[in-house]
């Protein structure tokens, strides 16, 4: 039964990613692309360098967000009738898509990220000198990273909660999905706002607990607006 | 055994269905047929799960419709494939979701409709998607069968190999086929029962053979008939 589930949830997942391809390829491209110029022709300016590999891990960041909008296109494309008539929950169906999403994320986040320490290592090389000094705050430059990863699914959450509310009206559904998506945003944030007070926080460790603190709250709160959407999706959605 | 307990379905202020009320056998093909917005395509997406009625209640096998899903094909009237896939990969995809699948009959359907796994769904014709549709729907040994306008649009020749191929995989007895459709003549010596539908209520139903006899017309005129005096 869980291996069934398992390679049901793996052929939505490969049908997300192989979605979501293009942009992938992207990304990978542009960061491969942006670092060998920056190598050849603007060594020496380190603040262009620096500039370029900012824009394209943006980039990396935004398009996740972008692409979990495509939700709405599963409507428009008649789709969403072989993925509703699929003996599946809505939580696989959405689950498959919040793991691509993120994986579209993680994969291009750390390509720019490993080609911007590997120009850093060319054109500044007494930055890895200096390790030694950067080595013991790891853990946070990590958590730093998982908090990203929770927030950018927690944005998409967000988005896949707003579209499916808009699906359920006939009319004006765009202007439904962007006044929910951002009615949650601002409520959710509230809340997240709300739980962040309520802690204390005690030296020592005060940035990671700080880091462990907001990675909880995003995380739950992201859960709880998954969680509704597959709810919604299961119960309301139709054709 | 499918029923429908006094079903009501309103869209905004559109009723699709009024009050409707069926007992569809296991084992027979049965027709639904009907004028357009008569209600036909609301019915089987409510037997699929797609749908939920505003009021009254949808059983299929004693069960809501959303638990039974892996027991229905469904053949929907709009292109619901994706089209970056290929026939072979769109087989794949579904296969994954249904204990049913039998891939010994989609590669014996895949010849016999004279398809190729490589062909990309987003370039072939109508007609093509029209019988990859039909490929991916019979390749599975379902007990329901539901096919929402199997012919809508779709050449001649190509509408005799979709019904020659729904003739050919029918497995009587065991096996429940709905075809909903306006176009009654293509389809008339496929069906056992018919029930006719008219702005979501039913005008008439029964056996097709003793309608025809009783009535002594084809399912063409008596359709006429009864649209006509139902108006």
């Amino acid at each position: 039964m869980l291996a069934k589930s398992f390679s049901k949830f793996g052929a939505l997942y490969k049908k997300q990613m192989r979605e979501m391809a293009p942009e992938m390829i992207i990304i990978g491209g542009a960061a491969v692309l942006v670092s060998l110029v920056l190598y050849l022709k603007l060594g020496s300016v380190r603040i262009a360098v620096l500039m370029a590999m900012m824009m394209v891990m943006g980039l990396a960041c935004f398009l996740p967000i972008v692409s979990s909008f495509r939700l709405g296109q599963e409507w428009n494309n008649h789709t969403i009738y072989l993925m509703m008539s699929l003996p599946v929950g809505g939580g696989m169906i959405l689950g498959s898509r919040l793991a691509a999403l993120l994986t579209q994320y993680v994969f291009g986040t750390l390509i720019v990220g490993i080609c911007g320490l590997l120009l850093a290592g060319e054109l500044a090389p007494e930055l890895y000198d200096n390790l030694d000094l950067i080595l013991p705050y790891l853990d946070i430059v990590v958590l730093f990273y998982l908090c990203t990863v929770a927030w950018i699914g927690y944005l998409i959450s967000v988005s896949f909660f707003s579209q499916i509310i808009g699906k359920l009206v006939s009319r004006f559904s765009g202007l439904v999905t962007i006044v929910t998506f951002f009615a949650t945003l601002w409520l959710s944030v509230k809340m997240m706002g709300l739980m962040l007070g309520q802690r204390t926080i005690e030296a020592p460790d005060v940035t990671a607990q700080i880091f462990w603190l907001l990675l909880g709250v995003i995380t739950l709160v992201a859960a709880v607006i998954f969680a509704l959407s597959t709810w919604v999706y299961n119960r309301r959605v139709e054709l | 055994m499918i029923e429908f307990r006094q079903v009501s379905k309103y869209f905004g202020t559109v009723r699709a269905l009024d009050n409707f009320q069926a007992q569809l056998a296991s084992g027979r093909v049965i027709g639904l047929f009907g004028p357009n917005g008569a209600g036909k395509s609301t019915t089987l997406k409510m037997i699929a799960g797609l749908n939920r009625p505003s009021r009254g209640e949808v059983l299929v096998d004693g069960l809501n419709p959303w638990m039974t899903r892996d027991r229905v094909a469904y053949l929907p009237e709009v292109d619901h494939l994706y089209p970056w896939m290929t026939v072979g990969k769109a087989a794949e995809f579904i296969s994954t979701f249904y204990s049913d699948w039998d891939q010994s009959k989609y590669q014996d359907l895949l010849n016999y409709l004279n398809l190729n796994e490589d062909m990309k769904i987003g370039k072939i014709s109508k007609g093509q998607r029209a019988k990859v549709k039909l490929l991916l729907t019979l390749s599975r040994r379902s007990p329901y069968l539901l096919l929402d306008e199997p012919l809508s649009g779709i050449d001649l020749l190509t509408r005799e190999e979709i019904i020659n191929s729904v003739i050919r995989d029918y497995r009587e007895g065991e096996q429940t086929v709905i075809i909903s459709t306006h176009e009654i003549g293509e389809v008339e010596r496929l069906v056992d029962e018919v029930i006719f539908i008219r702005n979501g209520k039913t005008v008439l139903s029964g056996n097709a053979e003793d309608l025809r006899e009783e009535k002594n017309m084809s399912l063409v005129e008596i359709m006429k008939e009864v649209m006509r005096s139902a108006r």
